[in-house]
Order: structure tokens, then sequence, then C-alpha cells
């Protein structure tokens, strides 16, 4: 029998049910799930950090299998956005809960006290988290692990996550978080602290020899992809010299595209101080991640993942920072604390902008200036603390942050309050439609329609015009579906770039007995498009949230291949409008059923 | 005797050997219920597999009532005979290495035979970090 936990805090009670046969054949599992269970469970005027709120952990069905590079996800409705919050995560958490027995954890209510929950198979307990209070991350799993086993795997918040940061993170086991969102907080607002899960069930597939086979078929497809090859050797700072290059490298608040010092966050710079080796998630022949211990320099011993593109972009370029070791200090301050580091990066470097530009009296601080590591660490331990009026605010990310300064409209970067990723979409319109549009806010891994626009890949056998608008909207609405089918599964992103859709086909039919045709991922991402529409629109959404923030619409971009441009009202007028045509939606945005 | 060994600087901790391992011999996936056993993060960046060490002078075999543990010198590992295992657990409280469980499902001994020389554990290692170590 397939199960779902249903943990209520308000009660400290649970009750195990069998996943829903209907559910499975129609949606999968992860997003899919996602996008049901939501609306069963989170009405749409729930507020996010209200004991109403539910959070949900969902892996796929091929989860904690053999098949390469699968993730688990967690759904809620965001305290940072209040949209929809699909937020994924590596590592090996997700997998522990297939192997306790479930397809999904659904918490709900809320703990009268600081709580957290071991599950081992189905015996779960409820632990008073008076003594995590105000720990870290590592602690906290150190010493729930101590009590409880080291078999255990955790997900945590942070101190963050404990003060409603409205972008505090899940940290999902060592190094891997739910990152995007505020689930952190979500979880801080029903005094859940932790959850502890081991399981020694076992994932059985449907046809075990075809399964293998098609998981062989995988591998090779993976071995076989030049990107792969960069994100093993590499791992995602490989993208810091590409995106330098084609002038999409965030830089000082988004002002810029390129960063004078953009070699100093390559992968070299990180091989030079950290004492590196591979690190993958269960299951992945990939390893993008690489693990070490600083080895010289300031900072000397801290351990740390890879920092990733990501917080290179949001924490190095994006606040002018380029000493390698200072960003791995505040990468792994964020991760401890429990912070996202793209929000986090974005409401500094908002607020380094806003320290240049107006005369507040909140601003008038020593160091708010881009380039100064020392102010960056002492916000962050400031905003996850919520210490202090402007770090409170800043807590709060940069669209309620922006109101408090007069003005600042004009450089508070952020799409339906979602702080955007480190890709500057000024050079790229389809890259700004696919931020415009994605159902969690301002997000790159919704569709990432770049590499067509610069002529690495052909769309329908032509190559695109990078400036223009023509056909972005069929190809952004294309990886929109296929990626959101295959996060039913749930997959990881970087899998994609080597395995192919009909090896997911295969991989998903062998597992499970279903005979799923060649066409379906199309098919199914629509639907799923189709309902977090309908959620965001309940949510009150609407087509005036469908737009890019003003610095990228309004100032030509100043440097990098691509300079003097910017995406016009209507360039966003016409790939919105293309877009709602062919989701079948209507002007507005608005579903007709 | 053969013995699994691993290079500990190769380990991403993937896990693969382990889901393998557990695929040939349950028919199911969970690393925790493989003949093997990954120590995540040790000193908090190592990943390090552990493997039966296939004794030559295993005391598994000398504590197993029933002669179900054997040390087989011809195919170069310590056998197990699950028709003969009763299930005691003798073998896994004196097991040095933690190595030798019983199972929670058959209720019997459970331990690395080298997948009868198959060894798919080296064979799906995608950072070659497995090897077969032969004395």
């Amino acid at each position: 029998m397939k199960k779902m936990l249903i943990i209520n805090l308000n009660k400290n009670s649970y009750e195990i049910v069998e996943t829903p046969l209907s559910l499975i054949e129609e949606y999968i599992g992860g997003k899919g799930f996602g996008v049901k269970l939501y609306q069963e469970y989170i009405k749409a005027n729930t507020k996010p950090l209200s004991p109403e709120n539910v959070v949900m952990f969902i892996n796929g069905p091929l989860t904690g299998t053999l098949a390469p590079s699968f993730r688990s996800c967690l759904i809620t409705r965001s305290p940072l956005t209040g949209t929809w919050l699909d937020s994924y995560f590596g590592g090996y958490f997700g997998q522990e809960i297939k192997y306790a027995g479930y397809d999904a954890v659904i918490i709900k209510g809320k703990a009268t006290e600081p709580t957290y929950i071991t599950i081992n198979n189905d015996n779960i307990n409820f632990h008073s988290a008076v003594n995590l209070k105000g720990k870290k991350v590592s602690e906290t799993s150190e010493m729930i692990k101590s009590k409880h086993g080291r078999q255990y795997k955790i997900a945590c918040i942070g101190p963050a996550g404990e003060n409603l940061v409205r972008y505090a993170l899940v940290s999902c086991e060592h190094m891997r978080q739910a990152g995007r969102g505020g689930a952190g907080a979500v979880l801080g607002s029903k005094n859940l602290k932790a959850l502890a899960v081991r399981g020694t069930n076992l994932v059985n597939v449907n046809d075990k020899k075809g399964f293998l086979e098609a998981v062989k078929k995988a591998h090779q497809e993976l071995n076989e992809s030049p990107s792969i090859k960069s994100f093993k050797e590499d791992g995602t700072p490989g993208s810091i010299p590409y995106a330098q290059d084609i002038g999409m490298l965030p830089t000082k608040n988004y002002k810029y595209g390129q960063f004078e010092k953009s070699e100093n966050l390559e992968s070299k710079a990180q091989i030079n101080s950290l004492w590196m080796r591979n690190l993958a998630c269960s299951g992945c022949p990939i390893a993008c991640g690489k693990i070490g211990r600083v080895f010289k320099g300031e900072y000397k011993g801290i351990i740390s993942d890879t920092v990733e593109y990501e917080t290179l972009g949001l924490i190095g370029a994006n606040l002018g920072l380029s000493n390698i070791n200072h960003i791995i200090k505040i990468a792994n301050l964020c991760d401890e604390l429990g912070l996202d580091t793209i929000s986090t990066g974005g409401s500094i470097g908002f607020v380094f902008e806003a320290a240049s530009k107006s005369n507040l009296d909140i601003l008038q601080k020593k160091g708010l200036e881009f380039g100064n590591a020392e102010t960056v660490i002492e916000l962050v331990k400031n905003i996850a603390s919520r210490k202090g009026e402007l770090s409170n605010i800043l807590a709060e990310g940069v669209k309620r942050a922006s109101k408090h300064i007069p003005g600042s409209q004009e450089y508070s970067v952020h799409i339906k309050g979602l702080e955007t990723p480190a890709w500057s979409p000024r050079g790229a319109p389809g890259m700004g439609l696919a931020l415009m549009t994605a159902d969690r806010g301002g997000c790159h891994q919704r569709a990432f329609p770049v590499s067509y626009e610069m002529g690495d890949d052909l769309w329908q056998g032509e190559q695109l015009n990078r400036l223009g608008v023509d056909k972005k909207a069929e190809l952004v609405i294309y990886l929109q579906n296929k990626l959101a089918a295959l996060d039913t599964l749930v997959k990881c992103d970087f899998g994609t770039y080597g395995i192919s859709e009909e090896s997911y086909r295969i991989m998903l039919n062998t597992a499970t007995g279903f005979n799923l045709p060649s066409d379906y991922w199309q098919t199914l991402g629509a639907k799923i498009w189709d309902e977090t529409r309908r959620i965001n629109l309940q949510h009150g959404f609407e087509r005036n949230d469908d737009y890019l923030p003003e610095r990228f619409v309004k100032e030509p971009l100043p440097d990098g291949p691509a300079s003097g441009h910017y995406i016009s009202q209507s360039d966003m007028d016409q790939m919105l409008d293309d877009y709602y045509r062919l989701r079948g939606w209507d002007k507005d945005g608005r579903l007709n059923y | 005797m053969k013995k699994i060994v691993v290079n500990p600087e190769l380990c991403s901790g993937c896990e693969m050997c382990a889901l393998i391992c557990s695929f040939v011999n349950t028919g199911g996936f969970n690393p925790h219920r493989a003949c093997l056993s990954i120590n995540h993060f040790q000193d908090g960046v190592f990943n390090s597999p552990a493997f039966c060490q296939q004794c030559e002078d295993a005391v598994c075999v000398k504590v197993c009532p029933t002669s179900a543990l054997e040390i087989d010198k011809e195919k170069g590992y310590v056998s197990l005979d699950t028709e003969k295992c009763i299930g005691c657990g003798e073998c896994e409280e004196n097991c040095p290495f933690d190595m030798i469980t019983i199972d929670p499902d058959s209720k019997k001994a459970f331990k690395c035979q080298l997948c009868d020389g198959q060894t798919y554990c080296v064979d799906y290692c995608p950072e070659d970090a497995l090897g077969v170590y032969e004395k």
C-alpha cells in the first residue's frame, strides 16, 4: 500500500492514510501531488504564517531508487510571496521519507511549544525542542542524531526560521536545502524545529530487469553529455564565466551584467581555498557538489560545500564581493542560520544601493556599501535574529523593505516578492518571460531558455534572435511544461541536461507499471501549470503581477554584449499576450474553466 | 580470500553501491538494507563505505551454532547458508566490523557474499572508488 503521513501539530497527533490511486495515476508524485493536495488543504485566504497553512514534504516514484538524480520537494504557501511555493532539495532526506514508507508527509496546525518529530517507519513521536531553540542547523542535526541515532536524516530550521524571516530555508540533511520562498518561516510559525526520519522499508519497482536497463541508458546519456561533464568537473561555479561572457551576472544590485572580478568567483578560486572532493546526492552519478575545508586564508577550517553559482552571483557579484573566503564564510553563515542565499544577497544588495541614494535615518550607518564583507556578515547575523530596525525590515524581503524607503521602487528587484536569481535578464527577454511567469515568483528553475537565446541550442531547428521576443513564449511554455512534468518524479534540474525525456518515461513506466505515451510530459506539464495558475489567481494574483521589476524595463544594461538593451513594456506585453494565448488563458491571464 | 576495498578519497557518498546491493540481495531499494554501510561525512568531509572483511579467521563462523557460516576458500569469501541459519543473532553480536545483520524481513543472517563474484557495487560505482582485493 502506498501511504501518506498526516501530522496535526494542534493535537500532536497523526494519521497514516493510503495514497489515493487516482492521485498517483493522474499526478504521478512530487509537484503533481502538490498541486492537488495544495487545493485540498490550503484555502485561498489561508495566511502563510498561520496555523492553517500546511507544509508538505513530497517525493516521487523514482526517489530512493537507483534511477539517477532524483530529489524531493516541499510545498506550502509562501510567506515571502503569498503564492504557491514548491521548493526542491537533493541529498538524502527525501529518500529517507520514502524508506519510512511515505509518498508524502503533510504537516498541519501549530505546536504549543517548540517541537521536533521523529519518524521511524510507522512509529511517530513528538518531542520538546526547547533545548534546540536558537541552534544553528548543524548543531540541531547533531543533537538529534546523538540522542536518537545516526541513521536518522534530519530536516530542520535555523534561527532565521524560528524568527520568521520571510526567506528562511529548510535545511534538509547535510549541505542541502529547500532554499527559496521562506518554507523555513512556515515551519517556524508552526513551532516545528525539525523532522528526523529513518526507514527500513524497501522501495520496489515493477519490472526489475527493464528498470535496470532504463537506468543504464540514463547513466550512459549522462556520461555522454558535455554539460554533465562540466557539472562533474566544476559544479555549478562553471556557469560564472558563461554568465559573465553573456552579460547576465547580476552585479551591484543588478545594475550591471558583468563583474570586473568574476574570475575570483570561478571554480579555480574555490579549488585554491577549499580542499575539494566530489559530493553527490543519493543515487546521483553527477556529483556536482564539491566539499572541503577551507585550508588557507581567512576563515580557515570552515567546512563547506561548493559555493554554488547562485550564491556566487547574489552574495558575490551582486554585493561586489570577490574574496572567495569571505563568500564561503557568508554562504556558510546563511546555511547555518537558515537563510536563502539568493534572497539574502538580493535584500542586502538592495539596501547597499538604497544607502547610496536615500537620506533615511536607518540607512545612515557606516559600511552599507558594495564590497564590504564585514557589513554583509553583520547584516546576515542580524537578519536571522531580526536584530535592529534595518535588519528587521530586510528580514521581510525586498518587496516589503522597499515600502519603508521612499523612491526605492526603481531599484527594488523582485517578482511577486521573490528576489530574482543570478540570471539578470536584460539581454535575454525569454529568460525575462520565464521569470515573469514562474509560478513561485522570480525563479530561474521553472524554465531556463538562455542557451536557446544565446544560440547554443536551436528551437525547432531555428536559431532564435537573442534580443527579440518572437517565439520566446512558445519556448518558455515548452520548457515549463517539461520541467513541471518531470518535477512529478521529482527530477534534479541538472539531470535533465543529460537524461532524455524518453529515458525518464521508460524509467517511470518500468518502475510503476504505467504505460505512459511518449507525448505525455507536455500534456501533464500543461495541466500542472493550469493548476498552479489557478491557485495563484485564487490568492489574488493577476496580470499586473507578471511583470519585471523597473530596473530591467527602464534602465538599459550598461555593459556586456547586450549593452544598451532592456526589456521594454511592449516587449513584455507582447510576450505575455503570446504566453497567455498559447496556454489557453484569457488576456488577463485567467483560466476559462 | 577476496574483499571489497574502498578509496575514500574518491567516494562521493552517492550510495549507488548500497542501492544496487540492496536491490540484488533483497529485491528492493534501501541503502539501510544493503550488506555494506556508508558512513557519511566522517570528520565532516569524507564518505566511506564499509564492507564485510571476509575474515580468514572469521568470528561469525566461529560463533555460528548451526554452521550456516563457512569460510569458502575456493570462492574467497565467508559464505552463508540461509537454510541452516536460525537467526539467533550471534554473528551480528560478535562481528567486530558490524558487517553482518539479521534481516528484518527474512529474520535470517544477511551478509556480503561478493554477489557470487559479480560485485555489482564495484561495477556501479561512478567514481571508481571501489575494487576487489585478493590475498
